[in-house]
């Protein structure tokens, strides 16, 4: 898979819900970090996604301005999400990610989670 | 001024405070969507959104990863701004560029502002 393709697969395993199909998208050893934490590997990957489907009932990314080049991206996304309790969330973020051997090695995703933090009233 | 050089100048006037320079890689006409700043329009505004940061004379900002295609760039990178109190504003973010005719015409900026509301 290319990787425009593999950014247009996991935005699009995110909007219908299929988190495997998202999760097949990356290596075991991945290193997926966001602004306030960092997981590293795939199984710890998989729980940190079983505790995001407690709160958010839809979680929408679109690719906007995308540089890429064979096995690195950077591109910015819209993120539109709705908590469980029906908040509306939605903001633009910066995503680096690169790929080794068809499968995505790193992710890094640079965002405001003051957005999250108001409605969430947590840590996200 | 092709793409690269100006991203290249943009973090070198930052790193040395040559702010008036780092101003005039702006076009006239510039569009910013900065994550503090929120959204300008027009070089004055930029000018006049950067004082702040004169007064910072320790205030870094190092780029890490650099991706350019044609007139677009996107830098991933890290800022170290010292506070009175000792501290460090120590974090990562991204920038995404447009450039024409060696000008910057578009720049938009992300990252977490959580770390501010701590202090």
């Amino acid at each position: 898979m290319k990787i425009k393709e593999i950014i247009d697969r996991a935005c699009e395993t995110r909007v219908r819900g299929d988190m495997e199909s998202w999760l097949s998208l990356f290596s075991k050893d991945v290193m997926f970090v966001q602004p306030e934490k960092s997981i590293k590997g795939l199984y710890r990957l998989r729980v940190a996604l079983e505790v995001g489907k407690r709160q958010f009932a839809q979680m929408r990314c679109t690719p906007l301005e995308v540089i890429a080049s064979d096995e690195e991206a950077m591109y910015i996304e819209q993120i539109d999400a709705v908590t469980l309790q029906g908040d509306e969330i939605t903001l633009k973020g910066g995503v680096h990610l690169k790929v080794a051997e068809g499968k995505i090695s790193y992710m890094a995703s640079y965002y405001d989670t003051i957005p999250f933090k108001r409605v969430l009233g947590k840590e996200i | 001024m092709q793409t690269e050089e100006v991203i290249t100048r943009y973090f070198e006037y930052v790193n040395s405070g040559r702010w008036e320079d780092y101003v005039e890689l702006f076009a006239d006409n510039v569009v910013m969507d900065e994550q503090m700043l929120g959204h300008l329009e027009g070089k004055a505004e930029v000018a006049r959104g950067i004082e702040g940061l004169k007064s910072n004379p320790g205030f870094r900002n190092y780029p890490r990863e650099v991706m350019v295609k044609g007139s677009e760039a996107m830098v991933i990178w890290n800022i170290k701004s010292p506070n009175s109190d000792g501290t460090v504003f120590d974090f990562k973010g991204m920038n995404f560029f447009k450039v024409e005719k060696g000008k910057i015409v578009y720049f938009s900026n992300y990252h977490d502002t959580s770390i501010f509301e701590k202090s």
